[in-house]
């Protein structure tokens, strides 16, 4: 009972004093957000491109042959038939011009003036033959023999989709790394706001700290309130962003899918965007907080 | 009840108090004297925990206080009741909740608070005044209400280091009269003072010090310096 009744004035006490130093209060919160705001979007770029890369790795396999336009139907069918017999050869697939054509005009069918611009040419969009080799391992053998002198006469350029995945993997790499300096940094500028917030609240309420000691006012009891403010910060920070994270999540997903390629984010992937952001966010937030809270209080209040 | 055993203190290497030994008696009403920098607020500071003597001890009922971990200092303060010259009242609460806060940081419960913060009042003679923010009261009046505030734990010491200092001879004297009060109703009493009239008026046990020492000790003393 007495323990509930402490915990309920200590709570009281926090609350009162946010409120007391409102507009400090809310530059402290506003920089937690920001902080915070930044370890979401690197989350949410780095979750996609580790996204982006598994969806393409499905790809690599895969090499596209396009036949230039001098190439007949039946040399075409004939080239099918032959690469089909190469080793580590595991699927063909032919892709006539009028399929290509086709599923180019599907792609692009928001864009009139790409389509239109298709009647400007006779054969505007090039056959091809899909190849999927074994494995990863005899692809540069497939795609060596594809470039060789046999094939050139058909084949107008063959694609390399290992440039793709090395490109993916750069970003990643850039991610990750600019993303963890500049989360490092605003976590920083993160922890020294609080602790100067924090340290001047105690300093606001020092007169309050001297006569709660004199009365015999528990550590904790003095301490409490400055670290629950701290948390606030913290709890309010969390929820500005997980909202605006939520609506931009949810307005930019046909963006994101069209950008990189993806078949479909889903709602399920929206909403385990979305969970990791509040329990990354809440985590790393309450942490610097308390923090930076507890060092203020550890150095400034005389207990 | 208390006793100061061969106790030293400096800051800095000054000397504040220098090898006292002193024993004070349940009951007792002690004016402490002496010059500004004599070592009275340092005597007050150890007794509440709030210093550690660099040499010697202070047991209270017999108990070391410097041995008295950090966390357990808190309960020594709630049976020491401290009252000082600059008062230290919270200026945007009224007397009630002035005192209320003092038993509120120790866990009280509301319906106690409620009956006793008016008894504690009415002991002061300040049940009127029970709203009153402490702009709204004169010197005297709110000294009284720190006074009620540092008996909301029954304490069974009071400090009162120079509790006059900033008052008139009129609400010098009514501050006085309460502690004597506070004295007779079991509450030992420890005051601190530069004023000569009412230590003299008091006739009760007086110690002087003068660069931290202890220069004289009467039973139903004078102001000597």
């Amino acid at each position: 009972m007495t323990k509930t009744i402490t915990t309920r004035r200590v709570v009281r006490s926090a609350v009162t004093n946010f409120f007391r130093n409102f507009w400090v209060s809310v530059a402290a919160t506003s920089m937690v957000a920001i902080t915070l705001f930044i370890i979401s979007t690197i989350l949410v770029l780095y979750t996609l491109a580790v996204l982006s890369i598994s969806n393409s790795q499905d790809k690599v396999g895969v090499i596209t042959a396009y036949f230039n336009d001098k190439t007949t139907d039946q040399e075409m069918a004939d080239i099918k038939a032959e690469v089909e017999l190469l080793p580590n050869v595991r699927e063909v697939i032919f892709i006539s011009h009028e399929e290509a054509e086709r599923r180019f005009r599907e792609r692009h069918k928001d864009n009139s003036i790409l389509i239109s611009s298709l009647s400007e040419f006779e054969k505007p969009v090039q056959a091809s033959l899909s190849i999927r080799s074994e494995d990863l391992n005899n692809y540069e053998g497939l795609y060596n023999e594809l470039k060789s002198q046999r094939y050139s006469a058909y084949f107008d350029r063959v694609s390399d989709t290992r440039v793709v995945i090395e490109k993916l993997s750069r970003i990643i790499d850039f991610i990750t790394k600019f993303g963890i300096i500049l989360a490092l940094i605003f976590m920083a500028v993160t922890v020294m706001v609080t602790f100067n917030t924090i340290r001047l609240t105690i300093y606001n309420r020092r007169e309050e700290v001297e006569i709660m000691r004199l009365v015999g006012a528990t550590n904790w009891y003095i301490r409490w309130p400055f670290i629950i403010e701290a948390m606030m910060y913290a709890v309010l920070a969390t929820l500005i962003v997980s909202i605006v994270a939520f609506g931009l999540l949810y307005l930019l997903s046909g963006s994101i899918e069209e950008f990189l390629s993806l078949d479909s984010l889903g709602t399920n992937l929206i909403n385990a965007l979305f969970s990791r952001i509040v329990i990354v966010n809440i985590l790393a937030s309450l942490g610097l907080s308390i923090l930076a809270s507890y060092i203020a209080i550890r150095r400034y209040l005389k207990i | 009840m208390i006793k100061f055993d061969s106790v030293t203190k400096a800051y800095n290497k000054v000397l504040a108090l220098n090898n006292v030994n002193l024993e004070i008696h349940k009951g007792e009403f002690l004016s402490v004297v002496g010059q500004s920098g004599a070592g009275k607020s340092t005597m007050m500071s150890l007794i509440i925990g709030e210093e550690r003597p660099d040499e010697g001890q202070i047991l209270i009922d017999d108990i070391d206080i410097a041995a008295i971990r950090a966390k357990d200092i808190p309960y020594l303060r709630r049976k020491i009741g401290v009252v000082f010259q600059d008062i230290k009242l919270l200026p945007m609460r009224t007397a009630f909740e002035n005192i209320a806060f003092a038993l509120e940081v120790s866990g009280e419960k509301p319906s106690m608070i409620q009956k006793e913060v008016p008894k504690i009042l009415e002991m002061v003679g300040l049940e009127e005044k029970s709203k009153a923010f402490p702009h709204e009261m004169s010197g005297g009046e709110r000294q009284r209400v720190a006074i009620a505030r540092a008996l909301a734990h029954k304490p069974v010491l009071l400090l009162a280091d120079e509790p006059t200092g900033n008052l008139d001879s009129i609400n010098a004297w009514e501050i006085i009269q309460l502690l004597l009060k506070i004295n007779k109703a079991g509450t030992t009493v420890i005051l601190a003072t530069h004023a000569k009239d009412i230590v003299n008026s008091v006739k009760k046990r007086v110690i002087t010090l003068e660069n931290g020492e202890v220069v004289y000790d009467q039973e139903k003393g004078k102001y000597v310096l």
